[in-house]
């Protein structure tokens, strides 16, 4: 009797919080389907809601304020999302998602920030209604009922989102719009209007969410973070665009989770995963998407690579590079003299993210691969060259080699099961591959669980022979040389080798391929290319080269840690991908010198202000809108600007047009 | 990821703010000549846009050390880091207002985020940029241990804020003291009052993480020394920042358990404790954490603390020591009462002062021969600083939460355990120092 | 002579970096079913998602009822009173035959009623509430055009409807767009298949390289075999 009790209950606290996740994910898959737009933001909204309602339950009370704050914040909220999407998401439309993702990144650091400043940093209570926050019992099973007032209330929002969607006239609109934008369009109807409408509802349904799980928990500044990721999931699963599917999956998920927990902890946290993948292999469109309809991922607008406009000659671009790499070498020299030596620190971590940038840009640049797990690779390099020192040999070079080697074999793998599918759906496996990673890592004793790898210490030899890395101290020319300023060099070497290493890939067919691969895949497989082959190829080199910056982390002297959240987690795949566009995809060194970029930026404002991610989400936004093609592309912009010409003719005129008629 | 409700911890977040001395400071800028030789970062830095002047009158003799404060100011523990921090600063204000210390401390303040990526490049900032050569904070164990090993590394005396044992159990080293109270001296005066008093069947639920561990290795071994009816009913674990614990509090209700070991604190231990009530675990199972009696968690549990017990490390009404200037001085300082972990603050850095103090030198060499060994005056009363693991000899109490004036509980203190009756011996604790 | 309808004046278009159309030349009469033709890839499409403002045309004047549309915006277009059944027919597959051309009257809408335009295609108001998606080509198209006619357009564009249907139901669009035409609404038909293309319309334009290369009453187009031959690639027309 019990034990049924108990799987009542269990079960019951699986609904609640299936219910909210229902709540967030219905929102997010109809901005989806009608819109093509992947809000990364979702879960800010999520918090702002359990934040406005805070400011209104305060001073209100819990008996009053709490039922005004469920009315008021949402729409408060919804106000907020539809002013987003006017101002910054509709210049964006036809562009490939991708950039609604980075656009919706930067938001997502801004709002944070907001949060951050105006509420502070620490976790609040919202005060519920006495009435509701006592536990109510029925045939020995008992239950919150507080959970029943969220099961309640998502139920009864996700009957009226269901009637608003099928019986009224605007439903429709929006339901066609997600199926087909232009016919809409086609059939006189302003399609634009409607979407700050449904990207505002979206926003409120999701405020609600917050709310109602503020209550049951507590709201705190990272509450929109760890919910986002359940609920792209979620969308995944259940089908992006579908309603029925936002619903299904997140009462699938919300019990999963809870379910597993009981009794199966071990599995916590990957099952969700494990899920998404296997939907994603099998039916991509979700268990309620409909291939024939749109939204899909399949219609992928071009990714804007990083294009120099032929400002510098061949030449003189292969004169800058060398310049750069010369002041790259005699910097140190000069740090240490002037006495900061921490820039020389501080560039050491530039190199690492500069190695796993170009990696990315390896695939996303020419292939058009866009990995949103990419972290895993990094992630899995670190933790196997620390392992590699810890139990194999102290040596940097094994260490590095062991880096590079793992990771590739992973990316072999998981790009061979993740080529299966393509845009959209191929981002969303692979942050599925790289979240079920980051959840096994703290499962395990060999890797250090949550305090992560310690101790290990790098040789600058092999076979047990050569100097203790971080105990160098080298007297060159008067000047005392430390450890930082040897990995250093180390770390320019490897940097600048790899580079050109990833260019000869790229001048070679090899990489002429890839660039076909990216502009049509279909064209590429009719001319007689193994696309596949060519796919996997260079998603293990990329992985084989984020390793390395992995590595080269480990190896690091100054690196004493090698942890879950600072290597494998979801943010840094999307640091990495602000890092790419940053610099200019497709250019291979553009990002290598927009991780430079970020970081040194993200140093020098975060000594000045605490709000320094919220400038840096606003200058990523502005890059996003009006600089898409990156860094690189600023001379071109400017040269554009003074060289002003009248109408130079916006299309090239060719002799044999065939346009598909 | 592990747990999809985790919060998100900072990877790279960090804010930096130069304490100024207090009183009297003449904002002369004092380029005091600093002990300290060897490795990088210079000492020069002391000049710095800050106002490290001398105090009227009182000679400076042996110069000014930099100190790193470093505290959780974002991520699980944010609730806990602003009250460490301030307990900090208090001690410093005095100390150089002070003169009984011929020497002035300089304190630099950084984020550990509740993960120890990131602490670790807090603290790097500190030791490199800044020229600490002595350390204190974090509350994360995690966040502590990985921090022992920097300091291990580069040589400079560290005093953790966390409570696990490994800090100066498995993980000591020379340059580690510990004037926070561990889990061994806690469980020692919760575990055999529980067992013998509220039930012998016990559950345990813990946070994954060093902490988590060690509350629940400890209590479990002295329960079962206590008492030979003890049974461990059940053991669950939860991810480090967990929001939802309902799964947990069903599985524990519907169980035989008359009591649970709550191995998790700030965050965590409030959201559990919060959903328990409502779920009307309460009713059914004695809660008891290590932790409990924290203000901060009092404060965000309100009534529903009411009922629970806990571990008590230090609480405002101690007649201890110098407890009572200590409390005077915060309330006049800082607005409402000091706790546990402003506590912690306060008596780390008096007696990393103190250990320069006996050394007369602000050579970190020089302060931690001094320290090891040596006893002190804290707000605890006199304790110390033990030569086999650095670990102060802290006394700890038994508590319940009762109703207090208001609607925050009110700590009652049921049992105290002494000083060298609450830790075991160094070498039980595996800690072997170099 | 009063102005045509619609006419197309040096219309330049095309996609990203290349040019379809170079200087499109053409007019539609008020009143008369005019049919564009050409080999495969073009520009017919285009021109026909150029005067509705699916693309925008780089240079040249699109002009309607007395009106410049040529920057105007889709659904300004189609509110004008030109309606657009698109290649593929793109009936909306998640909604039904009666929300489908529920749309169509949203947009566009004035007087006829989804439920007269049903009593008019009897095989479509059977199936009134079935989805889109499950409708066969002949009755898909069918639909596209039933909720093209719901907007009562003074100008129907019509791309390739005759693509992929049985010959039976090819006769049957063809009667429609005669029956459309005697109910005074103008047609500007796309077609691949000439014969139907010929013998439906009065007038025809023969697009070439992004260019009109030949037009002309569709009766004389019909013998000239020379035309045929060397911009259609047909020998003849039966």
């Amino acid at each position: 009797m019990p034990a049924v009790a108990n799987v009542v209950e269990q079960l019951l606290n699986g609904v609640t919080l299936g219910m909210v996740y229902v709540l967030l994910a219905a929102g997010l898959s109809i901005i989806f389907g009608v819109m093509d737009v992947i809000n990364f933001s979702h879960g800010e909204l999520f918090a702002l809601g359990a934040y406005f309602a805070l400011t209104l339950v305060d001073p209100l009370g819990a008996t009053i304020g709490f039922p005004v704050a469920l009315v008021l914040a949402p729409l408060a909220v919804g106000v907020v999302g539809a002013a987003i999407e006017r101002f910054t998401v509709r210049p964006l439309y036809g562009r490939n998602p991708l950039y609604h993702i980075l656009l919706t990144f930067g938001l997502v650091l801004i709002i944070n920030d907001v949060i951050r400043f105006t509420w502070g940093q620490q976790q609040q209570q919202l005060a519920v209604p006495a009435a509701l926050s006592q536990p109510v019992g029925a045939f020995g099973v008992r239950v919150a009922l507080y959970n029943l007032f969220m099961i309640a209330v998502a139920a009864v929002l996700a009957a009226g989102t269901w009637l608003a969607l099928n019986r009224t006239r605007y439903g429709m609109i929006v339901r066609a719009g997600s199926q087909d934008r232009e016919m809409v369009r086609n059939v006189g109807i302003d399609i634009d209007r409607y979407y700050t409408l449904v990207f505002g509802f979206g926003a409120a349904l999701a405020a609600v969410g917050g709310i109602v799980l503020g209550g049951a928990q507590n709201v705190n500044p990272n509450m929109g973070g760890s919910v986002i990721i359940p609920a792209f999931i979620i969308v995944v699963l259940g089908g992006l665009g579908s309603f029925r599917g936002a619903v299904f999956g997140g009462l699938l998920v919300g019990i999963i989770q809870t379910m597993t927990r009981t009794y199966l902890p071990v599995f916590e946290g990957l099952t969700i995963f494990l899920l998404m993948i296997a939907v994603l292999l099998v039916k991509p469109q979700g268990l309620f998407g409909n291939p024939e309809w749109g939204g899909g991922g399949e219609e992928d607008g071009e990714l804007l690579v990083g294009a120099y406009g032929g400002v510098f000659t061949a030449g003189t671009r292969r004169r800058l590079g060398v310049l750069a790499v010369a002041a790259l070498a005699v910097f140190p020299v000069v740090a240490t003299v002037t006495d900061n030596g921490f820039y020389v620190t501080l560039a050491n971590t530039m190199f690492v993210w500069a190695l796993f940038a170009l990696s990315l840009d390896f695939v996303m640049g020419s292939a058009g691969l866009v990995s949103l797990g990419h972290a895993m690779f990094f992630g899995v390099g670190a933790y196997t060259g620390a392992l590699a020192l810890l139990h194999l040999a102290p040596s940097f070079l094994v260490a590095l080699v062991a880096a590079v080697l793992v990771p590739a074999g992973l990316a072999w793998v998981v790009g061979s099961l993740s080529i299966r599918v393509s845009g959209v759906y191929f981002a969303m496996i692979t942050l599925a591959f790289a979240e079920l990673l980051y959840s096994a890592v703290f499962k395990f004793e060999f890797t250090g669980g949550s305090d992560g790898l310690l101790g290990f210490d790098a040789l600058l030899g092999l076979g047990g022979v050569g100097p203790r890395l971080s105990e160098i101290e080298l007297t060159v020319a008067g000047l005392t040389v430390g450890s930082s300023v040897v990995f250093y060099y180390v770390a320019l070497a490897l940097s600048v080798g790899t580079l050109l290493v990833a260019r000869r890939f790229m001048t070679a067919p090899f990489g002429s391929v890839l660039q076909s691969i990216g502009e049509s895949d279909e064209r590429a497989a009719f001319v007689g290319y193994d696309v596949t082959g060519y796919k996997r190829r260079a998603f293990v080199i990329s992985g084989a080269i984020a390793g390395l910056a992995g590595g080269l982390l480990a190896v690091n002297p100054d690196t004493f840690v090698v942890s879950p959240d600072q290597t494998l987690h979801w943010i840094n795949s999307g640091e990495v991908i602000v890092m790419t566009l940053l610099g200019g995809m497709g250019t291979l060194f553009g990002p290598m010198l927009g991780a430079g970029v970020f970081i040194g930026a993200e140093d020098v404002l975060s000594s000045h202000t605490d709000q320094w991610r919220m400038i840096i989400g606003a200058v990523f936004v502005v890059f996003v809108l009006f600089v898409p093609r990156g860094l690189v592309s600023i001379p071109a912009l400017v040269a554009r600007r003074f060289n002003a010409e009248g109408g130079d003719p916006p299309l090239g005129v060719d002799e044999e047009v065939n346009a598909d008629d | 990821m592990r747990d999809p409700e985790r919060r998100l911890s900072e990877t790279r977040s960090h804010t930096r703010r130069r304490f100024l001395a207090l009183a009297g400071a003449t904002g002369a800028v004092g380029l005091a000549g600093c002990g300290g030789d060897g490795g990088d970062g210079g000492d020069g830095d002391s000049g710095d846009g800050g106002d490290g002047g001398s105090t009227d009158g009182s000679p400076s003799d042996l110069g000014t050390a930099t100190v790193g404060v470093v505290n959780p100011i974002t991520g699980a523990y944010s609730s806990l880091g602003p009250g460490q921090r301030n307990g900090a600063k208090l001690a410093v204000s005095q100390i150089n207002g002070s003169d009984q210390y011929d020497l002035e401390l300089d304190a630099v303040f950084e984020d550990t985020g509740t993960e120890a990526g990131a602490a670790q490049q807090s603290a790097q900032k500190l030791v490199q940029e800044d020229g600490a050569r002595y350390l204190f904070g974090a509350i994360s164990s995690s966040v502590a241990l990985s921090l022992n090993e920097f300091a291990g590394q580069e040589e400079f005396v560290y005093f953790p804020g966390g409570a696990a044992v490994p800090i100066t159990g498995s993980a000591c080293n020379e340059w580690v003291f510990r004037v926070e109270t561990n889990t061994a001296q806690v469980a020692e005066a919760i575990s055999a009052y529980t067992v013998n008093n509220l039930g012998t069947n016990v559950w345990f639920h813990i946070a994954d993480y060093a902490y988590g561990d060690s509350v629940y290795n400890r209590t479990k071994s002295r329960m079962q020394d206590a008492n030979d009816e003890f049974t461990e009913v059940d053991v669950t674990r939860s991810e480090l920042g967990s929001s939802n614990y309902g799964s947990f509090i069903t599985q524990i209700g519907n169980s035989e358990a008359d009591a649970v070991v709550l191995g998790m604190t700030g965050g965590d231990l409030i959201n559990f404790v919060n959903q328990a009530a409502e779920e009307g675990l309460k009713d059914q199972v004695d809660l008891v954490g290590p932790t409990m009696s924290f203000l901060v968690v009092r404060g965000a549990t309100k009534q529903n603390a009411v009922g629970t017990f806990g571990g008590v490390r230090y609480t405002v009404a101690l007649e201890t020591g110098d407890n009572g200037q200590f409390v005077d001085a915060f309330e006049s300082e800082y607005d409402g009462t000091p706790d546990n972990f402003e506590r912690v603050g306060y008596d780390s850095l008096r007696l990393i002062a103190k250990g320069m103090q006996e050394a007369g030198s602000t050579d970190p060499a020089d302060a931690r021969d001094a320290l090891e060994g040596g006893t002190f005056t804290t707000v605890l009363g006199d304790v110390t600083l033990r030569e086999g693991d650095h670990q102060a000899t802290n006394p700890t109490w038994m508590s319940e939460m009762v109703e207090g004036e208001g609607d925050v509980a009110t700590v009652d203190l049921l049992a105290q355990t002494e000083g060298e009756d609450a830790l075991p011996p160094a070498s039980d604790v595996d800690c072997e120092m170099g | 002579m009063t102005d045509p309808l619609l006419s197309l004046t040096g219309v330049r278009a095309g996609y990203d970096l290349t040019e379809v159309l170079r200087g499109v030349e053409m007019t539609v009469e008020e009143g008369s079913v005019v049919s564009l033709v050409g080999r495969n890839g073009v520009g017919k499409t285009t021109t026909l998602r150029a005067i509705v403002g699916n693309v925008t045309p780089t240079a040249g004047t699109v002009t309607f009822d007395g009106g410049d549309i040529t920057q105007l915006p889709t659904e300004r277009t189609i509110q004008r009173g030109i309606t657009f059944v698109p290649e593929d027919r793109r009936v909306f597959p998640g909604l039904s035959v009666r929300e489908n051309i529920e749309m169509g009257r949203l947009g566009a809408g004035g007087e006829t009623s989804v439920d007269e335009v049903l009593e008019t295609f009897e095989n479509l108001k059977e199936r009134e509430d079935s989805y889109g998606s499950v409708l066969s080509g002949g009755e898909q198209q069918m639909l596209a055009i039933a909720r093209a006619l719901v907007a009562d357009p003074e100008l129907l564009l019509l791309d390739e409807p005759t693509e992929g249907l049985a010959p039976y139901i090819v006769r049957d669009i063809e009667d429609i767009i005669r029956e459309l035409n005697d109910q005074g609404i103008t047609v500007l038909l796309v077609e691949q298949n000439i014969p139907v293309a010929l013998d439906v319309s009065e007038y025809t334009y023969i697009l070439g390289k992004g260019r009109i290369v030949h037009e002309g009453p569709a009766a004389a187009v019909r013998e000239d075999t020379d035309v045929l031959d060397r911009h259609l690639g047909v020998g003849s027309v039966e």
